[in-house]
């Protein structure tokens, strides 16, 4: 969604009341203390006042107020502004009945908002935000799981997404399953050196320390100055050195890779050790990184 | 082989420690490691090493092993503790647990302490907690880090004043992914939380 074209400081000088809750909403800004005030300055104080750009600006506006007043457990200007927008829409528009449900959250009625989002998708499978809430409702494990599956399913573009399966397969300890739904995060971001070493984590934590080396030297690559990937690289070049040696004699082992992973190690501890050269930590930092670099002679 | 269970005694730097760190991350699960000794019957929690505020992954949590056990400390790795996410979450979740069946202790079995999310915030908002806000757990029979242990901790009624002023104060504890992100923030001796918790306990 576009905003207005000026920043919010201007809008809030001016206090233009409709512009700065475009923007709040074309941003996605969660502030709502900001938001009622402006919303009650623009809509009157029974809500009723008319809006530059019409209905369905105004009911925009509704939305986001009643939204906001939920955020500040202002359950009275929630239902205010549930009502206005039940005598536009009636009460039988999805669009009332999401924010109704939405208000039965906040009420602590989980089961009655549920009732209504399954309602919804029973004749609306599709609707996103009814999937997405039926998920925050969920409490136990295996039901999340399985609206996020269902969620992913029609919408497998959306990274957010994917990025809340690799945190809930992280809860229950699976890694691997982390690292698939990580993956999806980095195909949608393979510029994000964050998400390269989250992926490269849950890989190392699920035994793949190969692929784990290569998403921790490209998260290095994209910010050479992440301590995080720098530690990650060390670790994670030694977890394979480690795996390598526990192999069987009848295993073929790729010697160039196994020169790849020490100086991959020596690569990140000259890093880490330059970070932290003049700082209280450093002769702490040599110590630790002494046991992998004096293990790559051996 | 002697299996009773020994008994555990928190410092009040440890507890104020893992009690800031899990009130200031209300919306995450928080980790960290415990430094300490052990004798015959007890096992004393000296030091809680604040990690993570996110799930640890095995990366994550050698680097804290390996940073932790070359401070210069003169203390051991002997627990791990964490804080779930939920506030009604009264058991260890399978990280954790998998965590402590395997950290590298030396000589005693790992301990691993839980705090209860519900008494942590009583005591930050200087209320009573009716429950203890740390519980520690040692190996079952299933080979699993849920048989309760008996727990202390040292000079408790001051260790949760210091939790309460330091809350309220805004003092705040580093975990080891909060100093990833600035490496000039002091890590591992949280010292501003120590100086502060040494001024109202001693």
């Amino acid at each position: 969604m576009q905003g207005p074209d000026e920043d919010l400081p201007t809008l809030l000088k001016r206090n233009d009341h409709l512009n700065i809750l475009r923007y709040l909403r074309a941003q996605k800004i969660r502030d709502p203390d900001t938001t009622i005030h402006h919303g009650k300055a623009l809509l009157g104080p029974n809500l009723s006042n008319s809006v530059k750009g019409g209905e369905s600006a105004r009911l925009a506006c509704l939305e986001q107020v009643c939204l906001a007043a939920l955020d500040v457990q202002d359950h009275r200007l929630s239902e205010k502004c549930l009502s206005q927008l039940r005598l536009v829409t009636g009460k039988e528009a999805i669009r009332f009945r999401m924010l109704l449900a939405r208000c039965l959250e906040a009420a602590g009625e989980g089961d009655e908002a549920l009732a209504i989002y399954d309602n919804i998708l029973t004749t609306h499978p599709a609707n996103v935000l009814a999937l997405k809430r039926k998920y925050c409702l969920a409490e136990e494990a295996p039901e999340r799981m399985e609206l996020l599956n269902q969620y992913l399913e029609q919408n497998s573009s959306d990274a957010a997404g994917w990025y809340e399966m690799a945190q809930l397969r992280k809860e229950l300890g699976d890694f691997t399953g982390a690292a698939y739904a990580m993956e999806e995060v980095v195909l949608a971001s393979p510029m994000d050196a964050p998400a390269h070493v989250e992926l490269a984590e849950c890989l190392a934590s699920a035994g793949d320390y190969r692929l784990a080396r290569k998403h921790m030297t490209q998260a290095l690559e994209l910010s050479p100055k992440n301590t995080r990937a720098m530690f990650g690289l060390i670790m994670v070049s030694n977890g394979y050195l480690e795996s390598v040696s526990q192999l069987g004699k009848k295993h073929v082992v790729d010697e160039h890779d196994v020169e790849v992973a020490k100086a991959l190690i020596q690569y990140g501890a000259d890093k880490v050790l330059k970070t932290y050269k003049g700082t209280t930590m450093y002769s702490m930092v040599q110590k630790a990184l002494q046991t992998y670099t004096d293990n790559l002679s051996k | 082989m002697n299996s009773k269970k020994k008994n555990v005694d928190v410092s009040a730097e440890a507890f104020v420690s893992m009690a800031i760190h899990a009130g200031q991350n209300p919306t995450n699960e928080v980790h960290g490691l415990l430094l300490g000794s052990s004798n015959k019957d007890m096992i004393l929690v000296t030091k809680a090493v604040p990690v993570c505020h996110e799930i640890p992954t095995k990366p994550l949590l050698e680097t804290a092993l390996s940073l932790a056990s070359s401070s210069e400390e003169d203390l051991v790795i002997i627990g791990w503790y964490t804080a779930p996410k939920r506030l009604d979450d009264k058991h260890p979740g399978p990280v954790p647990l998998r965590i402590a069946a395997n950290l590298p202790t030396s000589d005693v079995e790992p301990v691993l302490l839980m705090i209860d999310n519900d008494a942590l915030a009583l005591c930050l908002t200087d209320e009573n907690p009716k429950d203890d806000v740390v519980k520690g757990f040692g190996k079952d029979f299933g080979q699993q880090w849920l048989e309760p242990l008996s727990l202390s901790v040292t000079n408790e009624k001051k260790a949760f004043e210091a939790a309460t002023s330091a809350f309220s104060n805004g003092i705040p504890v580093v975990d080891l992914v909060d100093h990833f992100e600035d490496t000039k923030r002091d890590w591992i001796g949280n010292n501003l939380l120590a100086t502060h918790v040494a001024k109202i306990v001693n």
